[in-house]
């Protein structure tokens, strides 16, 4: 008697928890259904929506910001659509998951996501490294000894994160100084880069890595830049292209190509009017102007074969990558119109 | 508590297969098979689904590969040594926080359930505390314990104490004031007191808070190891992401859950054991 009624619920409860499970799947996949991309503009006509990242931490020029304003996009028959912050370490991953279409951060990640598998092309390039703004800074204290590549061995490094452009920069400084086996030769301490500052100057760190450049860096009085990628690798080390999921730009090259078009556009016309472009940005982004740069954008938004080719080959050296990855697998200018 | 049920159910289980007649143990096996079942069933269902999803291409592998490609990347990293370190580092940092949680907590949380005025006066800054996210206080925990050891161990720490400190209050607030006042009238010592009525009184309570504390202290380690890692568990698994190993990344992330339930299930046997008397004294 005991048993018989033991054993009915169980019969239930498995018939439940299967249920419970199935409405989970249901409610999941609804969830993971995309809205229709097509939405009626203001001049009656249909825009193709283009889901963005919504630019955070800005410290430069946001052309996605500048494009929309001045109607770049909308002329293209464009909507950019900005579907809120995403963590840079998470953009590649959202793209191929397809909740966004439009990822872009430094090309050696672009390098190590295509190598890991993902999906993804990039298109269109943004910033370029110059000796006034250049993609990383190294930074120590203004009394510190730290000077030259040399005096990095045996110190505390302060980055952001393993790997990418945090960490082979400094490799790649003390490679092109004659010092062999760069790796373990000084020990990486990671904080979040907004933390590091306070580290250096508590003393936790004798040297760190901002994504700043280095007049503003030196204006704060008490810093002092020892070295930045433009001292490694002159302007090719620091591109920043854009890309799209492989499954997007083979089902809408249409929109791949306007997209292009427009960034293109913009980065020609940031380059022409730094002022407007830090304006609209810093009015959009709602920050003070003064904290904007003015960084270089990439003329027609050209990706250039070398930008990719020394991530890879240092991404290959350092045995990051898997061998054989060509700057073809990592990018394409065939949807650039401008430079046809 | 079901657990602790399951516990004595299972014991009591292995008892009869090796005491009793064959035909007793043959139901007694069913039943422990029946059990074993039941209790799988859901992890079975879901690790299918994981491993069916991506070979399926309902899912891209690049996103989430394969649970048996998850767990070939966590048999090599143990292969090639690289998990050992991660351990060692986490234990240590785990374990040295816990010490300290409960060598705080207990005394601490005896007095202050003792005192029921100082605990009002005390409970809302607790309350607060407890309630601030870790991960908010980054720059506090930064600028007091730098980035060495000492803040991650402190990052730990302040998940882990929570717990075992409301618990060890409430269970010394509610040990039942008839035994006590009987012990007193009895001429017990303060000491005494402590150690042979409110304690023994307070000890299930006190030890649900060990098992949530130590369970914390596991799950703090991804945030702790966000500070000046270099190796550990938590480390691991942001690391792995950073580099795009997915399969790896997930590898962390099942010996994380694997290793808190293990713990769970050690510190539910001790309490078992340890709560035993106090069905023999209500029966005898």
């Amino acid at each position: 008697m005991l048993d018989r009624q033991r054993i009915k619920p169980v019969k239930s409860i498995a018939l439940r928890a299967l249920l419970l499970l199935m409405t989970g799947a249901v409610i999941l996949a609804g969830c993971g259904n995309d809205t229709d991309s097509a939405q009626a503009g203001s001049s009656g006509e249909r825009l193709d929506v283009v889901r963005l990242a919504t630019p955070t931490n800005l410290t430069g020029i946001s052309t996605y910001y500048v494009a929309d304003e001045l109607g770049f996009a909308e002329e293209a028959g464009l909507k950019f659509e900005f579907i809120g912050a995403v963590e840079p370490g998470q953009l590649v991953a959202s793209v191929v998951a397809g909740k966004l279409d439009v990822g872009g951060a430094h090309i050696n990640r672009t390098i190590a996501g295509i190598s890991a598998g993902a999906k993804i092309k990039a298109v269109v390039a943004q910033t370029e490294t110059t000796e006034e703004v250049p993609h990383m800074s190294f930074v120590t204290t203004k009394d510190s000894p730290i000077k030259s590549a040399a005096d990095l061995v045996g110190k505390k490094v302060g980055i952001s994160k393993f790997g990418g452009c945090n960490e082979y920069t400094p490799y790649a400084y003390l490679l092109k100084n004659g010092i062999k086996d760069p790796k373990g030769k000084f020990e990486i301490v990671i904080a979040p880069e907004i933390k590091l500052e306070q580290a250096l100057l508590q003393g936790d760190v004798d040297i760190i890595g901002l994504h700043e450049n280095p007049s503003t860096i030196i204006k704060r009085g008490n810093l002092r830049v020892v070295f930045t990628d433009y001292d490694v690798w002159n302007t090719i080390g620091g591109a920043t292209p854009l890309y799209f999921s492989q499954k997007f730009i083979k089902e809408k090259p249409d929109v791949v190509r306007r997209f292009v078009d427009v960034i293109s556009k913009t980065n020609d016309y940031v380059n022409a009017n730094p002022e407007q472009a830090i304006e609209i940005t810093a009015k959009r982004g709602d920050i003070d102007p003064a904290k904007i740069r003015a960084n270089y954008y990439a003329p027609h938004g050209e990706i250039k074969k070398e930008s990719a080719q020394v991530w890879i080959d240092l991404l290959t050296q350092f045995n990051e990558i898997k061998p054989g990855i060509k700057p073809e697998d990592i990018f394409t200018n065939e949807f650039n119109d401008t430079l046809k | 508590m079901s657990e602790i049920d399951d516990g004595t159910r299972l014991r009591s289980y292995r008892g009869s297969r090796i005491h009793a007649g064959s035909a007793r143990a043959g139901t007694a096996v069913l039943a422990f098979l029946k059990g074993a079942v039941e209790k799988s069933a859901i992890m079975v269902l879901i690790i299918s689904a994981w491993e069916a999803l991506p070979r399926l291409g309902l899912v891209d592998p690049f996103l989430l590969p394969p649970f048996s490609e998850a767990i070939g990347s966590l048999l090599r990293l143990f292969q090639s040594g690289e998990m050992v370190r991660h351990i060692a580092a986490s234990f240590g940092r785990s374990g040295l926080a816990f010490l300290a949680a409960v060598l705080f907590s207990i005394p601490v949380g005896t007095f202050m359930g003792w005192n029921e005025r100082i605990e009002r006066i005390i409970d809302p800054l607790l309350q607060a505390c407890r309630n601030t996210s870790t991960l908010a206080l980054y720059p506090v925990f930064i600028l007091f314990f730098g980035l060495g050891e000492t803040s991650k161990v402190a990052i730990i720490l302040w998940g882990t104490v929570w717990p075992i400190l409301l618990n060890t209050i409430s269970g010394v607030k509610e040990a039942d004031p008839l035994l006590i006042k009987s012990a007193r009238s009895m001429g017990i010592s303060k000491a005494g007191l402590f150690l042979r009525v409110v304690w023994p009184m307070a000890l299930p309570s006190i030890l649900t808070g060990l098992r949530l504390s130590a369970a914390t202290a596991i799950l703090m380690l991804v945030a702790a190891e966000m500070l000046g890692a270099d190796r550990g568990l938590g480390f691991m698994i942001f690391y792995y992401q950073e580099r795009y190993a997915i399969p790896e990344m997930f590898g962390g992330i099942i010996f994380i859950s694997v290793l808190g339930v293990l713990i769970n299930y050690g510190l539910v046997h001790l309490e078992g054991r340890m709560t035993r008397w106090k069905e023999r004294t209500v029966k005898g």
